[in-house]
């Protein structure tokens, strides 16, 4: 049943528009205009400060022009849908993507960067995922390895997991990368990983198996038989990920 | 049921709340539901450590129940997942708009007060409370504007609360804030509430920004003039549970904060000695 007027819904749509859209400036009926302000305000600061609290490293490269377009586009052209404050930020990520908006500004790396940095929020609030039982000690080769679940993995073409973000755009690539959180800590860690090491950990992650087997595995697929050096690569590889909870243990 | 003065759980101040013992533990927290909902990792452990240790009250901030726009089932469903993981006594929101043309502002808007907003709403809390399978209290909110008002602010919050059958969230500072913006006398303005309906009450600082405007903030103390509100108030209404809202702006010293907790319910104890008694007996 709908019992709202359309005159009383336009004034609700109005007094929304004007709080996202600086250049709205259409009469809302009733209102004080002296006060009206303020509600642009504070529904403006609520947006920018979550988007810069969730994006340090790109608010730091922009300067202030340049940041406030972006939001101001955003929020005013993008209709925000999370009922969550601390997941509308991965909406910037999309409105980005969607619009271009990186191609228009002339900053071809911002929706790379922005989706790196989302990451690291995504990664470390999201649900746990459920994993199988685990014990921290086995054979690192031949037990059933537990790979963490709260994990991603992605490819980069500018090299955003290591600090030195002022020189990333210098040297673009492919870079693969890996994010968890933490098992005791909950803090996200990346960890650069070849493409090689990217498809034995996404194996094991994928089935109910040892190391030694995802090695062999991936290792026909690519053409590798020197089963020895597999076997000798693959075990320092995964002893780094099991001792930073990359990998959780070993199956019970 | 929880009673006495709550405070916020914020993470910023998570550790020292986890941390109280004995007197100095508020009575219970409150936490906005979409803060902690769909969450994993340390906040999700926190978040369980404290429903160990607290009653737990909720206060959301997206139902946007004075929207123009479909209510959200999702959401909805969401919500009460929610309420079966964690020990919630009371849900309550804002008598506000946060939505509208399918987009978040998350923000409180003003609802036009006009009867056939009265009527949206009222079907609108009809609903989400069958949908709940609980009551909700909805808060009067402070706004720096009306829009479109064809009713004053009283008649229009009774109107909802008695055709909808819910419960008022009383939210003091926001009288006073709302009582300073507009020109009104803040006690004539509580005595027309349904103060018989009222479940639960917020007390909060706020900032003065102008000769003439007070924002909402919660990032302040509580100032003296609406301590004397508040105890004028609930004297006018059964005991219900009370919290100080701090979201932001935090003192050095947090026992300030907890100190502001403690005078409170030193005034609702006085004020409500034999009606608690009268409650847990």
């Amino acid at each position: 049943m709908h019992v709202l007027k359309p005159e009383t819904k336009a004034i609700q749509s109005k007094m929304a528009a004007y709080c996202r859209t600086p250049q709205f400036n259409d009469v809302i009926e009733g209102s004080k205009p002296d006060r009206l302000h303020n509600y642009r305000r504070l529904v403006f600061n609520i947006i920018e400060d979550t988007l810069a609290d969730a994006y340090p490293i790109t608010r730091s490269m922009m300067n202030d022009v340049e940041w406030m377009d972006m939001v101001n586009a955003f929020f005013s052209k993008h209709n925000c849908q999370s009922t969550q404050l601390w997941r509308m930020p991965f909406e910037l990520v999309e409105f980005v993507e969607e619009d271009d908006y990186h191609t228009k500004i002339g900053r071809p790396y911002l929706l790379e960067l922005l989706y790196f940095e989302w990451l690291e929020i995504e990664i470390y609030q999201s649900p746990d995922k459920p994993h199988k039982e685990f014990k921290s000690t086995g054979n690192i080769l031949n037990d059933e390895i537990v790979v963490n679940p709260d994990h991603k993995i992605v490819q980069l073409s500018y090299p955003l997991h290591k600090e030195n973000y002022q020189e990333f755009e210098s040297q673009k690539g492919t870079y693969y990368v890996l994010s968890y959180r933490h098992r005791e800590t909950f803090s996200v860690n990346f960890y650069e990983m070849s493409p090689f090491i990217v498809q034995v950990f996404t194996y094991l992650s994928q089935n109910q198996t040892s190391l030694a087997n995802a090695l062999v595995t991936v290792g026909k697929a690519n053409g590798i038989t020197d089963e020895n050096m597999l076997l000798t690569n693959g075990k320092k590889f995964a002893e780094q990920l099991l001792e930073n909870t990359a990998i959780l243990g070993f199956a019970k | 049921m929880v009673n006495g003065v709550g405070l916020g759980f914020r993470r910023e101040i998570a550790d020292q709340i986890l941390s109280l013992e004995g007197k100095d533990k508020p009575r219970f927290v409150e936490f906005a539901p979409e803060n902690w909902m769909n969450i994993g990792g340390y906040w999700k452990k926190q978040l369980h450590k404290v429903a160990e240790k607290y009653p737990i009250t909720t206060h959301g901030l997206s139902l946007s129940i004075g929207s123009p726009d479909p209510l959200d089932f999702e959401f909805l469903g969401h919500l009460k997942k929610f309420f079966k993981e964690i020990p919630v006594q009371l849900y309550s929101e804002h008598l506000s708009y946060s939505k509208c043309d399918n987009a978040h502002l998350y923000d409180l808007l003003p609802i036009p007060f006009r009867e056939d907003a009265v009527k949206h709403i009222v079907e609108r809390i009809k609903t989400v409370q069958d949908f709940l399978e609980r009551k909700i209290a909805l808060e009067n909110v402070s706004y720096y504007t009306p829009i479109g008002a064809e009713m004053d602010e009283a008649t229009f919050i009774n109107a909802i609360v008695r055709e909808s059958g819910c419960n008022m969230l009383l939210d003091v500072n926001n009288v006073y804030v709302n009582s300073f913006n507009h020109g009104y006398d803040a006690k004539e303005f509580i005595k027309k509430l349904p103060l018989d309906k009222v479940a639960y009450i917020h007390m909060a600082g706020h900032d003065k920004v102008a000769p003439d405007l007070i924002i909402d903030t919660h990032g302040a103390a509580i100032i003296d003039p609406v301590f004397e509100l508040f105890e004028w108030t609930i004297d006018k209404v059964k005991p219900v549970p009370v919290l100080l809202e701090r979201d932001f702006n935090f003192p050095e010293v947090l026992q300030e904060v907890f100190d502001e907790v403690k005078k409170l319910q030193g005034i609702a104890d006085k004020q409500w000695k034999e009606q608690y008694a009268r409650v847990e007996a």
